[in-house]
């Protein structure tokens, strides 16, 4: 419960921006200058104070430009203090091989439930390769300074981020050898929306019509780059799989159909039962999940059950049975109900994720788990580590640790605050978004320390000792 | 006969619950995990109708682990000891072989009339509400079938109406028989799909003669097979154990012509076991019946003696003369047109209808019980037996009289100490 | 509970008075002069027992206070007493106390400050944090469907008759669990306009005293509720809306016609009968005179008719009419929901005429475009952060719809969206998201509590922790707009309705 204590204290009172350690100056170098206005190819600098004379060469030293580089172009509104380095310790020039990075933030999460307070997470060419309270960053390393939380980005295991028609065959119900990888368009709106939310890795699915409806996929959100083409055998038991135009069109037909199936086990199904391939399956009703656990028990798989929105209710048969529960998050107007039993799910210590349909969605629904007394900890954890586990992808997203892809959301306050909100993602190491923030001077002056928002201004130091 | 609790005092012991099991889960509930509720009781009755044998006047049940341990006279040194359910009769937990239990929305596999492959075990809702209605009312075991929109609809299961969420673990037998449906509900609505857009009923047969037919064609079809290999065809498995006998075929039949139609094609195939559902109108036909030993499950009693979509005649004393003829009967809770009746009451109205109360009991214990071959786990009060027993507040099936208790598997799912 | 859940013209005893006493000169009856100081010193002596009804002054919050003694009575009635403590009490946003504590007696506040003691037998409670309940502009718990949807209802079709209050009882509970204390919930979407809506409590037990906090908080109407609707049909709805306005104009000036009538008749009236007095001699001897003429004629008598017999005809009684005169007085808000753009330009055309009219929109996913106007004419709005499917096809975000607003002077108010029931539980989670899109914490706990209580005028009962207000308190486990926060207990009117667990 003591992150539970922290959280409100770290987003509601706004607390003040950390000083700078001794002994470093920070020379201030245009308030609310626009990093969109800097062109880092010229390093033509707009608003320069006249007398900040250092500021010039400054600059122009390699470690920061690489960072600004870093960055992106895209990038709006932030408050810019750079440092003055003294000459003496200027880098001669960043190595070649080696693409170094270190982010330094207020509160790192690494995504398993620990913390780390004023952590740095040192990447190396994309990958984290330390992370910690003290951390050994070599000289000349580029080293941003990043206000607010830094948190693995986050990893849904099941979505309908694609548009119907790429998802959803409506002539036939069993399309075992589809993948959906196939199908999508990388430069999806979508995924740069999930992109702008925090979510960097998403599963691929066919919607819930289909029995059988391919092979998922595993994608980055930043460019629809794929980890993985065959990650899942999409299943579907629920209502909308039993389809009057089609067969079958009653769940023993399904059921039957499934049974054959797995039984002559040919191809994915086979792959299915030897374990290669795992399985999620839509499962929105109480009797679907029965049903889906019934035929699983009888046909030698597990995996993950999509939907399941009352699995608090039915956890005789699902405590402990090997599934996960993957969560839908149709939106705030969740009925009490539900919200109740998937509370009582996730209390329960069984593995749980999140689908993804849009990102308010997702974080209401984990705001109602949340108000209803379950962790944040352990809603963090189905966000980033359950999810890439069972996206298939564990051991190499979802998680602040070395040898992980350096993909990280800096958070204007904690991650699963509803009034935070993500300030810059890095995807394999690059910044990849920033937030638009609305411009600042139509807004009227805080009477308070107050919006958590106010923080997302972010520091660039250079050379870091 | 109708004291349900001997004494007060009794009652006060049992409320505070000093030492009965229930009560002592409960207490302990924090520290052990609720899976091990316990399934051991005794049960005081001055009544106890085993359906097998006489009634034994001022008996008991033992219970242990959801079995009945011992039955029998209550010893005299027991007769006041503490801890004990007391109630003014027993009689085992009632079977219904076409019950109204919900199928979940989508149940009708439409893309074929002749499904004997499939089971109807896919397609429950072990959630479903009508499972716990029917298992409040006293109902324990229940025999699933698909819903008679095809005209071989599949495989039945035989399930208790309470336990976990999961049908496979609630399961008696599975495929239990193959259900079938003759007369109009097959046909009932449909029309060919000319210049329609498809739906539910576009679909064949459209006529009772079309289901006739593919009745017999099905059978022909399964006989052809087992020459030929080449012209199998999914189901024909299950059609093959039917005329074998390891598969029993219940068909829905109400009118008379639908009860001769079943019983002609029993003896064309040679079907050995056959079982008429809804058959509201078996009593015309006693010879036939006798003739084929086709056993009967009778659909629910009305006031006007009309039942089902062909409004048939089915009145108080149909029971009586299907007794009297020497046929298998059963009693349900359903009729075709999905009419939801309580089975606890059906024997009353038979006997009224001037059947004997044994008779009547044994039509919803251990006759049903005999139909599916499950009688060595259900439909009497013996030991070694499940322990589903039904408690009454006087004697069973009369009006005045009412289940107050229900015991499943040894779990106390109604307590009739709630209804003082 | 004094308070009458009819909106009170005029909630003081004075006034109460002063009309008693002017209608009472109209009458010239004594008696009515009597009952009216019978009145006014009942009322009087009950509010001298009770808090002060008007607004205390800030400074007094902070004084720590004793319990304040009956004044009069001798054998007071024992009120239970209960004093909530809290690390942070929100008096109201933007003034926040800390180790402070809320003492409740009658189920009034009668202090708010620090150091206050609990006076005996005083019920406890403590909290992190503790601030006034939160309030639902525009909610449906407790309402039926059908007549949510109404298609019939009129200006004076009451929501409150359409409240069951004792369906949706998890519903409330849950409502309850989120800190929502009371919410405005209002009948007849589909029809022409939709009726009085009420104000009510979620008491988790129906108490009419408690329960109703205002029979009439508005009259309300929806423009195009049903996506999809066309645009001139939906114009075509603000044409009757206007339409039904003017029912209310015409309805007023009617009235002030007649009273203007009226008061020209009785002056008329008396001026005569003074008349007649003065020259009763006179008078009677010419009314003996024609008597006895008539008698000589054998013809019946007739009095003689003045003009001032004829006494003016009160407009004819129209149970709508009257509460759209309401309307149009400026005496009722008018909520309307409309969201579409074309919509929100023709309301705020059409709607200019009414100089007291006091509209506030609802819905508004449009509101983008007209925002300089609604914040030029102080036209308070209730944004429904989850819809995003409301407006034209300008995919706007929102959850950033109410920053927005805000960043341009318009008032936002947080609201349900008046369809679903299950949808007031999600009130402050929606803030917390529109906080996330760049709205102040401080407008957005306005937004929740201070400000639908003043625009449905109950600002001197509900919305803040201020002394002589409802007790309606919140006592939660973090910021109000935390998202791990947890609701410990809710007061509503003093009592404790709802305990988390």
């Amino acid at each position: 419960m003591r992150a539970v204590e922290r959280v409100p204290a770290a987003a509601s009172t706004g607390r003040a921006l950390p000083q700078p350690a001794q002994g470093r100056r920070f020379v201030h170098l245009a308030s609310r200058t626009r990093l969109g206005d800097l062109d880092p190819a010229s390093a033509v600098l707009p608003h320069i104070p006249k007398d900040e004379s250092m500021i010039g060469q400054t600059f122009l030293q390699a470690p920061f430009l690489l960072a600004l580089l870093a960055l992106g172009t895209g990038t709006p509104e932030v408050a810019v203090d750079a440092p003055v380095t003294p000459a003496a310790e200027s880098p001669a020039g960043a190595p070649a091989a080696r693409e170094l990075l270190a982010l330094r933030a207020d509160v790192v999460h690494l995504g398993d439930g620990r913390t780390v307070e004023n952590g740095t997470v040192l990447i190396e060419n994309g990958r984290i390769r330390a992370v910690g309270a003290s951390v050994d960053v070599p000289s000349g390393t580029p080293t941003v300074q990043l206000h607010g939380h830094l948190a693995p980005g986050f990893v849904l295991p099941h979505s309908s981020l694609l548009p119907i028609a790429e998802r959803f065959d409506a002539t036939r119900g069993f399309l075992p050898d589809a993948a959906i990888v196939h199908a999508f368009r990388p430069e999806s709106d979508a995924l740069s929306k999930a992109l702008a939310a925090g979510v960097t890795t998403v599963v691929l699915a066919p919607t819930e019509g289909n029995v059988v409806g391919g092979v998922t996929g595993v994608v980055k959100t930043a460019g629809g780059r794929v980890l993985k083409r065959r990650a899942h055998l999409a299943l579907s038991m629920s209502n909308a799989a039993v389809d009057d135009r089609r067969f079958p069109t009653s769940f023993s037909g399904l059921t039957t159909e499934l049974r054959r199936l797995f039984t002559a086990g040919e191809g994915v199904y086979g792959e299915v039962k030897s374990g290669t391939l795992p399985v999620l399956v839509a499962a929105r009703e109480r009797h679907h999940v029965a049903r889906a656990v019934d035929l699983g028990a009888e046909m030698g798989f597990k995996g993950a059950l999509i939907g399941a929105a009352l699995a608090g209710e039915q956890l005789d048969i699902l405590d402990k049975s090997g599934w996960t529960v993957v969560f839908e998050t149709p939106g705030p107007n969740i009925n009490t109900r539900i919200q109740e039993a998937m509370a009582d799910y996730a209390k329960s210590g069984n593995p749980f994720a999140f689908s993804y349909v849009d990102a308010d969605g997702m974080r209401m629904a984990t705001a109602q788990l949340l108000r209803r007394g379950v962790s944040p900890d352990a809603v963090l954890r189905a966000l980033t580590v359950t999810g890439a586990q069972v996206a298939g992808v564990g051991g190499r997203v979802g998680q602040i640790e070395r040898g992980f892809d350096a993909d990280l959301v800096l958070w204007s306050g904690h991650p699963l605050e509803l009034s935070s909100a993500p300030v810059v993602v890095y995807v394999d190491g690059k910044a990849v978004h920033r937030a638009s923030t609305r411009p600042a001077s139509t807004r009227p002056a805080p009477t308070r320390p107050a919006s958590t928002r106010a923080k997302a201004d972010t520091k660039h130091t250079g050379a870091n000792r | 006969m109708r004291t349900l609790l001997r004494t007060t005092a009794v009652a006060t012991t049992l409320a505070i619950g000093l030492c009965t099991p229930a009560v002592r889960a409960q207490n302990n509930a924090p520290k052990a995990p609720a899976a091990e509720k316990s399934r051991t009781w005794t049960v005081h009755a001055d009544q106890i109708f085993t359906a097998n044998g006489a009634a034994i006047e001022g008996g008991f049940i033992s219970v242990v682990d959801g079995k009945i341990a011992a039955i029998g006279p209550i010893p005299s040194r027991d007769r006041d000891k503490e801890g004990v359910l007391r109630v003014a009769a027993i009689t085992p937990g009632l079977i219904d072989l076409s019950p109204n239990i919900d199928l979940s929305q989508n149940s009708v596999e439409q893309s074929d009339e002749i499904t004997p492959h499939l089971r109807v075990a896919d397609a429950l809702d072990p959630y479903s509400l009508s499972f716990d209605r029917a298992l409040r009312s006293g109902v324990t075991t229940v025999l699933c079938s698909p819903p008679d929109e095809n005209v071989i609809g599949g495989l039945s299961v035989v399930v208790k109406t309470g336990g976990p969420g999961s049908i496979a673990k609630r399961t008696v037998k599975a495929d239990a028989v193959l259900r079938g449906s003759f007369g109009s509900q097959p046909s009932r609505r449909n029309s060919p799909a000319f210049g329609r857009s498809r739906d539910f009923y576009n679909r064949r047969p459209t006529t009772r003669m079309g289901v006739e037919w593919e009745w017999r064609k099905a059978f022909y079809d399964a006989v052809v097979a087992r020459q030929d290999a080449e012209q199998s065809f999914p189901g024909v498995e299950q059609l093959h154990a039917v005329l074998d006998g390891k598969l029993p075929l219940m068909v829905q039949a109400g009118p008379t012509q639908d009860v001769r139609t079943a019983i002609f094609l029993k003896e064309e195939f040679a079907i050995p076991n056959l079982i008429l559902d809804q058959a509201s109108e078996a009593w015309k036909e006693p010879d036939l019946l006798v003739r084929s030993g086709a056993a009967v499950v009778l659909p629910p009693f009305t006031w006007n003696g009309r039942v089902g979509f062909d409004r048939g005649f089915h009145a108080w004393n149909t029971a009586l003369l299907l007794e009297e003829s020497g046929v298998v009967f059963a009693f349900s809770g359903r009729d075709a047109t999905d009419r939801d009746e309580r089975l606890s009451v059906q024997p009353g109205y038979a006997m009224r209808g001037g059947l004997s109360f044994e008779s009547a009991l044994r039509a919803v214990t251990i006759t049903p019980a005999r139909m599916l071959g499950i009688e060595n786990r259900v439909g009497s009060l013996e030991v070694g037996k499940d322990a589903d027993l039904v408690l009454w507040n006087g004697r069973p099936f009369d009006f005045t009289s009412d289940v107050v208790g229900v015991m499943l598997d040894g779990d106390l799912v109604v307590d009739p100490r709630a209804a003082q | 509970m004094p308070h009458s859940a009819t909106r009170a013209r005029s909630s003081s005893p004075l006034k109460n008075f002063a009309r008693a006493l002017s209608t009472c000169a109209r009458r010239g009856s004594v008696r009515t002069v009597a009952a009216a100081l019978v009145a006014f010193t009942g009322v009087a002596s009950a509010g001298a027992q009770d808090a002060p009804t008007t607004p205390p002054a800030p400074a007094a919050e902070t004084a720590p206070a004793t319990a304040p003694a009956p004044a009069t009575a001798p054998a007071p009635v024992r009120v239970e007493s209960v004093l909530v403590r809290g690390a942070r009490v929100i008096v109201r946003p933007g003034h926040e106390l800390e180790n402070a504590a809320v003492l409740i007696q009658g189920g009034r506040i009668v202090a708010v400050g620090t150091g206050i003691e609990a006076p005996e037998g005083a019920r406890v409670l403590e909290g992190e944090v503790v601030m006034a309940g939160i309030i639902d502009p525009w909610g449906a718990v407790g309402l039926d469907r059908a007549s949510i949807s109404d298609r019939t209802a009129t200006a004076s079709a009451r929501a409150i008759d359409a409240l069951d209050p004792y369906s949706q009882d998890h519903i409330r509970e849950a409502a309850l669990g989120a800190g929502i204390t009371a919410v405005r919930i209002g009948i007849g979407r589909d029809g022409r306009i939709g009726g009085l809506s009420a104000l009510v409590r979620n008491s988790p037990r129906f108490d009419r005293e408690t329960s109703i906090v205002l029979e009439d908080a508005s009259v309300s109407a929806a423009i195009g509720p049903q996506p999809g609707t066309d645009v001139f049909a939906r114009l075509d709805e603000i044409d009757r809306l206007i339409a039904e306005l003017e029912k209310g104009k015409r309805q007023l000036d009617a009235v002030v016609e007649y009273d203007k009538k009226l008061a020209e008749w009785q002056k008329a009236i008396a001026e005569k009968a003074a008349e007649s007095e003065k020259e009763f001699k006179k008078v009677q001897r010419a009314r003996e005179k024609e008597m006895a003429d008539a008698k000589e004629a054998k013809k019946e008598f007739k009095e003689k008719a003045y003009k001032e017999d004829a006494k003016p005809k009160a407009p004819r009684y129209d149970a709508d009419a009257k509460q759209l005169a309401r309307v149009v007085t400026g005496e009722l808000p008018l909520f309307v929901e409309v969201d579409r753009v074309q919509d929100l330009r023709a309301l705020l055309q059409k709607t200019k005429v009414y100089p007291r009219l006091r509209l506030v929109l609802a819905g508004v996913a449009d509101g983008r475009f007209v925002a300089e106007e609604l914040a030029e004419r102080r036209i308070p709005v209730i944004v429904v952060p989850a819809r995003s499917d409301r407006g034209g096809a300008f995919d706007q975000d929102g959850f950033a719809l109410a920053a927005d607003l805000a960043d341009k002077g318009v008032t936002v108010l947080f609201g349900s969206g008046g369809i679903d029931p299950d949808a007031s539980s999600n009130l402050p989670l929606l803030a917390a998201m529109a906080v996330g899109r760049g709205l102040e914490r401080k407008t957005a706990l306005e937004a929740l509590t201070t400000l639908p209580a003043r625009i449905l005028d109950v600002g001197h009962r509900l919305g803040s922790l201020e002394r002589g207000k409802d007790a309606d308190v919140l006592i939660l486990s973090g910021d109000p707009l935390a998202t791990t926060t947890r609701v410990r207990a809710v007061l509503l009117a003093g009592e404790v309705a709802f305990e988390g667990r």
